[in-house]
């Protein structure tokens, strides 16, 4: 143990010495694991954005729809209150429901015509939501007294509609019947089109009104689940509080948030179904997206890796010609071919340490300022931000797992090198020969 | 006496055909002692031919509100008692072979460029007109809505009868508005509106051709009453009453005429 500590202790001293000769290879290591860090954190608060932008959209992380499979085979979203009366009894303590009212119409401005998903919400129970489109939005729908709309700027822009125009929206009531109704912009927003696109927003009686809902129904419920308690696991039992009612669950790959009819596409069943979908089933999209970014970076930082571990090796191989007299010294005193090894392999070790623990800080720290700039983002981008700033994630197991995996390569990348310098001979080394 | 045999043989003569035309149209007193039922029938018969297959050409040009026209153009063949529709679009060039094909209510839209069927629905707008899918072969009125009331009105120049129209069973568009021409219950114009009970779109009917014991539109005018200024007008051609193959009636008609 004593000669491991010494020989720790002198490596620890060489690694020191030595580190201008090494600075190419420290680096790279450093390099590496600070873009693994920025990278990781980068993601995981884009990941994060993403999930509270979706889950103020959908107003929950559990969604519940009330559908019902019409003789044509078209679907009649609608749920019912008397129906869902056990299942909300059984929610855990804190959850919070929110009506909501999802469906498609046309909005007709003069002789222009556009497309859009409209959402009925509480405006007085989902302030938080219409704060996050903008400034003075949830006043501006609140003051328009059930007739204002909240538009997309896209939608907008198509029909060339600014705050306090008129528009009609045609939409089709619960039973397919044609009903339209007359609205006025109440603000116009931008909107990140990987969550959705071209939407507007209205208050729910209102949307209630226009799908024909008797007082006793809505269209969706919203349910947001207490701290961090897992939607998923939640199905089970929730699912168990109304055995009686006619559950569903399943999902098409690649359904965006909203579209029942996709997400129901696979499913088969004949009259009355719940459908129960968690966040997680009908947020894949942006965070696949996430998730293939996160690849490249993975593929990036194994690259890094491997040029630094090549590049260790090569340093190694070139600093163990210069030290024969150092090493013949060593086997001189008594340091057997082993401990020769190892001295060689813990600077490499602590050389991979000390550089990939900088380029860990200065991940961080670059982190922190990114989070303190503004960044000038739109469109698609605009989802993993929040507020136009980047919310970075700092998470210790991943960036040490880089910390480790940079510590590794240095070693194995001296590894080749240290054998070497093991098998020079003491006599060879004194008379300054090269090879042994 | 020749003289007045001469004159009252040519009074027969130019009397007849009025007399004809007064044995196959009621006169205008008959029309409005007319029940609901019967004048809503009348209307039906004009629309829809439950006791023939029927095929002819529909030309579609659709003014934009600034003027500009885009056309298209159709060859419909309809059997309306089994609710089978194909329609093969002939112009413009670019959509040339694209096709519609209805079975009940199931309606499938034809891309030539792909070969592939989109399932679609009746109201899906033909060719980015105002005419709707469902439109090429229109509900029953007797069906699925009942009258809740006759007025009189005036409409141009025609004196009608303004039957006002409930649904019976969800329809798309619960009440309907028809206007038929007092005089022989011609149909002039129909008004859809929601469930909102807002006026959605309306369809004027300006000619009329004669074909045997039937009378139907020659010429309509869609018009979408919520976007000002975006109207479709049709014109029919080559009507034509008689039977037509089954084999139409099937996705391997379109295909093969693409």
């Amino acid at each position: 143990m004593r000669r491991f500590i010494y020989l720790a202790e002198l490596a620890c001293k060489n690694a020191a010495r030595r580190s201008a000769s090494l600075g190419g290879v420290a680096a790279v290591f450093a390099l590496a694991v600070a873009l693994s860090s920025l990278a990781d954190g980068a993601f995981e608060g884009g990941a994060r954005s993403v999930s509270r932008a979706f889950r103020l959209r959908s107003g929950g992380s559990i969604s519940v729809q009330g559908l019902e499979r019409r003789a044509s085979g078209g679907l009649t979203e609608l749920c019912s209150k008397r129906e869902l009366a056990p299942f909300l009894a059984k929610l855990p303590a804190g959850s919070i429901v929110r009506e909501r009212c999802d469906f498609q119409a046309r909005v007709h401005s003069g002789a222009s015509t556009a497309t859009a998903r409209v959402h009925g919400l509480d405006s007085e129970a989902e302030s938080e939501f219409l704060s996050s489109l903008g400034p003075s939005v949830r006043e501006a729908l609140a003051s328009s007294a059930g007739r204002g709309l909240v538009m997309n700027a896209k939608a907008a822009g198509a029909l060339g509609l600014k705050a306090g125009d008129e528009v009609l929206l045609e939409a089709r009531d619960v039973q397919g019947r044609v009903t339209a109704d007359a609205f006025t912009v109440a603000a116009i927003v931008e909107e990140p089109p990987l969550l959705e696109e071209g939407s507007v927003y209205m208050e729910l009686a209102a949307a209630n009104r226009l799908r024909g809902y008797g007082p006793d129904q809505f269209g969706r419920l919203a349910v947001s689940l207490p701290g961090s308690m897992d939607a998923a696991p939640c199905y089970g039992l929730l699912s168990a509080s109304a055995p009686a009612l006619p559950w569903r669950r399943g999902l098409v790959a690649n359904a965006k948030p909203g579209d029942t009819a996709a997400r129901v596409k696979g499913l088969n069943w004949t009259g009355r179904a719940y459908l129960f979908t968690t966040e997680a089933e009908t947020l894949v999209y942006p965070l696949r997206l996430l998730d293939a970014f996160r690849a490249g970076g993975s593929l990036l930082f194994a690259l890094l890796l491997a040029v630094a571990a090549l590049g260790a090796a090569s340093s190694y191989g070139m600093i163990a010609l210069g030290r024969e007299a150092e090493i013949g010294s060593l086997r001189a005193i008594g340091l057997t071919r082993g401990d020769v090894a190892a001295l060689y392999s813990l600077e490499a070790l602590f050389v991979g340490l000390a550089s990939s623990l900088a380029g860990l800080l200065l991940g961080w720290a670059i982190l922190g300022a990114a989070a303190l700039l503004p960044f000038p983002v739109s469109g698609a981008a605009a989802v993993f931000f929040r507020a136009g700033r980047l919310a970075p994630v700092i998470r210790p197991l991943p960036d040490l797992a880089a910390v480790a995996a940079c510590s590794l390569s240095a070693l194995l990348g001296a590894l080749f090198p240290a054998r070497k310098a093991s098998r020079l001979s003491p006599a060879r080394a004194f008379n300054g020969s090269s090879r042994s | 006496m020749n003289r007045i045999a001469f004159f009252a043989v040519l009074a027969l003569a130019a009397l007849s055909p009025a007399r004809e035309a007064a044995q196959a149209q009621p006169t205008p007193a008959a029309r409005s002692r007319q029940s609901p039922a019967e004048l809503l029938a009348a209307a039906d018969a004009q629309l829809r031919f439950t006791d023939s297959d029927f095929s002819c050409d529909l030309c579609l040009d659709t003014e934009e509100a600034d003027g500009s026209v885009s056309s298209s153009s159709l060859r419909v063949m309809r059997r309306d008692r089994e609710r089978k529709v194909a329609a093969l679009v002939l112009a413009p060039e670019s959509e040339r072979g694209e096709g519609y094909l209805r079975n009940g209510q199931n309606l499938w839209f034809f891309d030539a460029e792909t070969g592939g069927y989109v399932h679609s629905v009746l109201s899906d707008s033909v060719s980015d007109s105002e005419m709707e899918s469902g439109d090429i072969e229109p509900d029953s009125l007797v069906a699925s809505y009942r009258v809740e009331g006759i007025t009189r009105g005036k409409l141009g120049a025609n004196e009608a009868l303004v039957l006002e129209l409930r649904e019976k069973n969800p329809q798309g568009y619960p009440s309907i508005r028809v206007w038929l021409r007092a005089s022989d219950a011609l149909l002039l114009k129909e008004e859809f509106f929601g469930a909102s009970s807002r006026l959605i779109r309306y369809v004027l009917y300006p000619a009329h051709v004669r074909l045997g014991s039937r009378t139907i539109p020659s010429s309509m005018i869609y018009v979408d009453a919520l976007s000002n200024g975006r109207r479709t007008k049709v014109a029919l051609s080559s009507p034509r009453f008689a039977p037509i193959d089954d084999s139409v009636f099937a996705k391997a008609f379109l295909e093969k005429a693409r």
